[in-house]
């Protein structure tokens, strides 16, 4: 399949991107929009906070969605099913999308999802019409249990967020790609290319992040650098790899050598009278 | 606010004024007249685009902003998109 034409489906929304890119902790707005465009990305997550009254506030929307940027909220820093869901429905009618990437956070210092409260407020949120795309643990298990409950994707993390440890546990995100029928995001922990090529080699469908770019010495430069490598391991995947061998197998054909690397090397037999 | 959800009184402070709103958390008297768009226009908030607000934990659709009236001790949330992740 030629890579132009790969596209997939997150909710009902054909896209021909694979990266998901989150728009915060970038220098300034300039260098936020700069990276957006070299990554390729055709929807950037945000979150929804309180304005601040007064003249002059950043109307972050109107930036993004002048730029053709379709925009997916989250409930970041919502740790019960009570903010969760109050946050999406603001957010749906803030912004005019059901698409909702649903948090719920356990703690401060790991920032890793409550997975009983997510269960929850997915079922909430997906029969009150949402598109729910939760944030979770690597676990295939709920991986499962979000799918049943009607959510249009499954976004396991690689690692803690803004940890850009990498893929923490590949065996366990291959077994949820292949354990659920919607499209898998690997959202978090993603920490340069070489970890986005290798979820598109684990099969995943997307990815998201954030920290990865902005946080990078160059945001630009890394935005184009994980652009490229997920169109690398997306095709390595589609590519299909050869299978793994435990010793070495000659490249170049055994036939047909000269008759010096044909045989081993003579020994001195004066050495062993 | 008169004309959606029921209004509950703020709980371990005492608002400093006899008819009072919190927005966004923070506690002001309560204007004499009181519709959701007045509110967010004396608050000088842009109010055409891509924002938000809830009251007492409910939001409240665009449309209805002119007619809902606030009442002493409504809870105010306004929210719009800001960056993340």
């Amino acid at each position: 399949m030629e890579l132009e034409a790969d596209r997939w489906d997150l909710g009902g929304i054909t896209l021909r991107s694979r990266l998901l890119v989150g728009t915060a902790r970038y220098p300034s707005v300039q260098v936020m929009l700069d990276a957006l465009a070299a990554s390729g990305t055709e929807m950037v997550t945000v979150a929804l906070r309180r304005v601040s009254p007064g003249p002059g506030q950043e109307n972050l929307y109107r930036v993004l969605a002048d730029r053709g940027y379709r925009i997916l909220p989250n409930t970041a820093g919502c740790y019960t099913v009570k903010d969760a869901v109050l946050t999406a429905e603001l957010a749906r009618e803030a912004l005019g999308t059901s698409l909702i990437k649903l948090e719920l956070i356990a703690d401060d210092e790991t920032l890793l999802p409550d997975v009983v409260q997510l269960l929850d407020a997915a079922r909430t949120l997906v029969r009150a019409g949402f598109v729910v795309l939760p944030y979770t643990n690597d676990d295939p298990v709920t991986a499962q249990k979000l799918e049943d409950a009607g959510c249009a994707a499954i976004m396991p993390l690689a690692a803690p967020i803004g940890s850009g440890l990498g893929i923490r546990n590949p065996h366990n995100i291959q077994l949820i790609r292949s354990r659920v029928r919607v499209p898998v995001v690997v959202d978090a922990g993603v920490g340069t290319a070489s970890d986005v090529a290798i979820v598109f080699e684990l099969g995943c469908d997307a990815v998201l992040l954030n920290s990865a770019i902005a946080r990078a010495q160059d945001p630009v430069r890394m935005a184009r650098a994980v652009c490229h490598a997920a169109y690398a391991g997306r095709d390595a995947f589609l590519a299909g790899r050869m299978p793994r061998r435990m010793l070495a197998e000659p490249t170049s054909p055994m036939a047909g050598r000269i008759e010096g690397a044909a045989t081993p090397p003579p020994t001195d037999p004066a050495r062993h009278s | 606010m008169s004309g959606g959800a029921g209004t509950h009184s703020m709980s371990g402070s005492t608002p400093p004024h006899d008819a009072w709103i919190a927005v966004n958390g923070e506690v002001r008297p309560l204007p004499a007249s009181a519709t959701l768009v007045e509110v967010l226009d004396a608050l000088q908030v842009d109010r055409e685009t891509a924002v938000a607000v809830a009251v007492n934990e409910h939001v409240v659709p665009k449309v209805e902003w002119p007619a809902v009236r606030l009442t002493s001790g409504d809870r105010v949330e306004i929210v719009r998109p800001m960056q993340g992740g």
